[in-house]
C-alpha cells in the first residue's frame, strides 16, 4: 500500500478551526487513503470533523500529515496545497 | 427622575452580545426535551437499530440542508455555513464508528448510542479552553438533538411559534438551530443564562440585528413569567427586571427608533435592490450579474436578485471525481442548474458559462488519467485552461455538446466563454472546434439556440494587449480581474509575502482594463468583468464608470453594489474612473476611492 507523508504549515490566521477544518475534511474525504494527522502526541483522523477540531491547531502549529492508500500521493498533495493556500481565504 | 436609588430598579449588569434595545414581554422558550430513552436494546435488535440510526442522520441532514438554505436566503451565506459545517458533523466518520460499535457490540438504543458518543466529543472540545472550539462543542450537541429527535417521534414538530406577539425570548440555552428560526420581525431580544459573544447564536442574532443580552442568573427563569415586561441593552449589557415609566419611554422609543433604522437599511440594501435592475441615478443600465459554482449558488442567485449568471465555474461537475462525467451526465448537471436559476430569477436568463478552467493548481483527479498528471513548477504558467482545450479536444467537444443541448431543453440565454486566452490563434481553433460541435448537434437533430454567443476571458496581459485584434474575432470579452491582476503585477495572490506590497487598485490594472473596454466599445462588443474588484461597492460603480456593460460578482454582494451604483449618475461615475486613468501610484488611487 503507497504511503505518503508531508509536514502541514498552518499559514492562515485562524489556524484549523470553523471553515479550514471543514474545507480540510470535505476535501480528504475526496480520497480513498486513510488519512491521518499528527501534532506532538495527538492525532486524528484527517475526514473526521471532529477530530480535526479537537487538535486545536493554531496559526504557525506544525502537523504531520500521512495518507495511507492508492492514492495517498495525490490526496497529500491537494491537501497540502490547500493548506498552502491558506484555504483561498482571500476569496 | 428618582431611578438610581431603588436597587431593584437598577438594570443588572451582563454580557453584551447583540446591539440594540429591547424593551417587551417575556417569553420563556424551553427547548424541546430530548430524554433519550437509556435503555438498552436486545442483540437481535442491534441491525434494525443501525437502519434506524442510519435515517434518523440521513433525515437530519436534509433539514440543516433546508436550514442552511432558509438562513443563506434571510440572514446570509456566512451564516447559512454554520448548518453546512453542522451537517459534516453527522458525516463524521469517526462519530458514525463509534456510535455504531456501541450499538452491535454494547447494544445500545441509536438515541442513547448517538449521545453518548456526541456528549463525550463535546466534553473534550470543551476542555481545549479555547473559546472558538468550545462553541463548536455546542453545535455536536446541537446537531446530534437533531438526529435524536427524529429517532424519538420520526418527524420534528414545526418548532416556529405562530403567535406574532412581539417578545423577549428568554431561555437557559440556544442552539443555532433555536435561533435560525425566530422570527426577526417579532422577536425583540434575546436573552441566555449561558453563551459568548462566539457562539453561533451570538452570530446569527448579531446577523439579524436583534438584540441579545447572556450570563444573568439563573435563578431569574424560575422567578420570571411569560408575559412580563422586561427590557435588555445589548451594547451595554444591561438587564432591567423592573422598570419606571420614564425608563420605560425612554427604551421604547429608542427601541422604535433602532426598527425604524433597521428596517430603513434593510429595505434600501436588500428587498429593494433585489427587485431592481442595476442603473445608474440617471437611468442608465449596468448589468448586475452572479458568479455561480454549483446549483444551490445557481439559485441562491436568482433570489438576491442577479440579472444573469456572468461566470458559471463548470469545474462544480469535475471536483472531487475519480472519474470524467460524461456527456449525458454533464448535460443533467447544467440542466439541473440553468434550471435553478432560470426557475427564479426576476430579470434576464442569460447564462455566462465558462468551460472547464483546470491547471496543476487547480488538479481534478478525474483528469489524471486523461492528460497526465498534473506536476509543474510554474502552474500558473502551465498547461491549464484552454490550453488543455485544445491539446485535449474531446473534452471540449463533450463540454460544449452538454452545454448547447442543456441549452436547448431550459429556455435561457447561453453564453460559452473560453478561459486562459492569450493569442488570437488560440481563439480561431476554438470557435472550428465550436463550430463543429454545432454542426455535429444539428446533423443529429438537437434543437439549438440560434444566438449562442462565444466569447472569452481577458485575464492574461497578452490579451488585454491585443484586445483590439482580439474583439473582431469573439461576440464577448469578460475580464477576469483577479487572474489579470495576478499575471499583469506578477504577483501570486496567495503569497502573503508578495501580495501585501500592491494596492487593491494599481494603476497597470486599471489601464489594461480600460484598453480593453475600449477595444471591445470599437467593435460594440460587449465588455463584462468578473472577480472581486465587481463586488466592492466603492469599485464596481468605478467599472461601470469605465464602461464596463456587466459586472459579475458573489451573489450576496449584488444588492450593495446596485445601490452603491444608483447613488450617483453615469456622467459622475465616468470623472471619476476617468480620474483613476491618470493616478500614477496604487497609494494615489486608494486614496481616491
Amino acid at each position: 500500500m503507497p504511503v505518503a507523508e508531508a509536514y502541514l504549515v498552518i499559514k492562515n490566521k485562524v489556524g484549523l478551526h470553523a471553515r479550514p477544518a471543514r474545507l480540510l475534511v470535505q476535501t480528504a474525504a475526496q480520497f480513498q487513503s486513510r488519512i491521518q494527522l499528527q501534532q506532538g502526541e495527538k492525532s486524528a483522523n484527517a475526514k473526521s470533523i471532529i477530530g480535526v477540531l479537537k487538535l486545536g491547531a493554531v496559526f504557525g502549529d506544525v502537523l504531520v500529515l500521512r495518507a495511507e492508500g492508492e492514492d495517498a500521493e495525490k490526496a497529500v498533495k491537494t491537501l497540502t496545497e490547500l493548506v498552502d493556500r491558506k484555504f483561498d481565504e482571500e476569496e | 427622575m428618582t431611578g438610581n436609588t431603588s436597587s431593584s430598579i437598577s438594570p443588572v449588569k451582563v454580557m453584551a452580545i447583540s446591539p440594540g434595545v429591547a424593551i417587551g414581554p417575556v417569553r420563556l422558550y424551553k427547548a424541546k426535551s430530548h430524554a433519550v430513552e437509556t435503555a438498552k436494546i436486545r442483540p437481535e435488535q442491534a441491525g434494525a437499530e443501525q437502519v434506524r440510526l442510519q435515517q434518523a442522520i440521513e433525515s437530519a441532514t436534509k433539514e440543516l440542508r433546508e436550514l442552511s438554505e432558509h438562513v443563506a436566503r434571510t440572514v446570509g451565506s456566512s451564516e447559512a455555513d454554520i448548518f453546512e459545517a453542522q451537517q459534516l458533523i453527522l458525516a463524521d466518520p469517526e462519530l458514525l464508528a463509534e456510535t455504531t460499535r456501541l450499538i452491535a457490540q454494547e447494544y445500545f438504543s441509536a438515541g442513547a448510542a448517538l449521545q453518548q458518543v456526541a456528549e463525550s466529543y463535546a466534553q473534550e472540545l470543551e476542555a481545549l479552553e479555547n473559546e472558538t472550539l468550545a462553541a463548536r462543542a455546542a453545535d455536536v450537541r446541537d446537531v446530534t438533538a437533531r438526529a435524536i429527535r427524529h429517532l424519538q417521534s420520526g418527524e420534528l414538530a414545526a418548532e416556529r411559534s405562530n403567535d406574532d406577539t412581539p417578545v423577549l425570548v428568554v431561555a437557559y440555552d440556544l442552539t443555532p438551530s433555536d435561533t435560525a428560526i425566530f422570527n426577526p420581525e417579532t422577536t425583540l431580544g434575546i436573552c441566555t443564562v449561558v453563551g459568548g459573544p462566539t457562539t453561533h447564536a451570538a452570530i446569527i442574532a448579531r446577523a439579524l440585528e436583534i438584540p441579545a443580552i447572556t450570563g444573568f442568573d439563573a435563578h431569574l427563569l424560575e422567578t420570571l413569567q411569560d408575559g412580563q415586561q422586561i427590557a435588555i441593552d445589548g451594547a451595554k449589557g444591561l438587564l432591567y427586571l423592573q422598570l419606571e415609566d420614564a425608563q420605560q419611554e425612554k427604551l421604547r422609543s429608542a427601541m422604535l427608533q433602532q426598527q425604524r433604522e433597521r428596517k430603513q437599511r434593510r429595505t434600501q440594501n436588500d428587498t429593494f435592490w433585489r427587485a431592481q435592475p442595476g442603473s445608474t441615478a440617471d437611468g442608465y443600465a449596468v448589468q448586475m450579474f452572479a458568479n455561480v459554482g454549483d446549483v444551490e449558488s445557481a439559485r441562491a442567485a436568482a433570489e438576491l436578485g442577479a440579472e444573469g449568471i456572468g461566470l458559471l465555474r463548470t469545474e462544480f461537475l469535475f471536483a472531487g471525481r475519480q472519474a470524467f462525467p460524461d456527456e449525458e451526465e454533464q448535460f443533467d448537471s447544467y440542466v439541473a442548474l440553468f434550471q435553478a436559476f432560470a426557475g427564479r430569477a426576476l430579470f434576464g436568463k442569460t447564462i455566462i458559462a465558462r468551460t472547464l478552467d483546470a491547471g496543476a493548481d487547480k488538479p481534478f483527479p478525474a483528469l489524471e488519467p486523461l492528460i497526465g498528471a498534473m506536476q509543474e513548477a510554474n502552474p500558473a504558467l502551465g498547461l491549464r485552461g484552454a490550453r488543455i482545450h485544445l491539446v485535449h479536444k474531446e473534452l471540449l467537444r463533450q463540454q460544449l455538446r452538454a452545454l448547447l443541448r442543456a441549452a436547448g431543453v431550459i429556455n435561457i440565454q447561453l453564453s460559452i466563454m473560453f478561459p486562459m486566452i492569450a493569442t488570437v490563434e488560440e481563439i480561431h481553433q476554438l470557435r472550428m472546434l465550436y463550430t463543429e460541435v454545432r454542426r455535429e448537434l444539428e446533423r443529429e437533430g438537437v434543437i439549438l439556440s440560434p444566438d449562442t454567443q462565444v466569447g472569452i476571458m481577458v485575464e492574461t496581459p497578452a490579451a488585454a494587449v491585443m484586445a483590439g485584434v482580439l474583439a473582431r474575432e469573439v461576440d464577448f470579452f469578460s475580464i477576469g480581474a483577479n487572474d489579470l491582476f495576478q499575471y499583469t503585477m506578477a504577483v501570486d495572490r496567495t503569497n502573503s509575502r508578495v501580495t501585501g506590497m500592491f494596492g487593491l487598485l494599481e494603476p497597470a490594472v486599471w489601464r489594461l482594463i480600460a484598453r480593453v473596454v475600449r477595444a471591445g466599445k470599437m467593435r460594440s462588443k460587449l465588455v463584462a468583468l468578473c472577480g472581486e474588484l465587481a463586488a466592492d461597492p466603492r469599485i464596481g460603480p468605478l467599472l461601470a464608470g469605465l464602461g464596463v456593460q456587466e459586472l459579475s460578482m458573489n451573489p450576496a454582494a449584488i444588492a450593495n453594489v446596485k445601490a452603491a451604483l444608483h447613488h450617483q449618475t453615469r456622467d459622475y461615475w465616468q470623472q471619476r474612473a476617468q480620474a483613476l486613468l491618470r493616478a500614477e501610484t496604487a497609494q494615489e488611487m486608494s486614496e481616491m476611492l
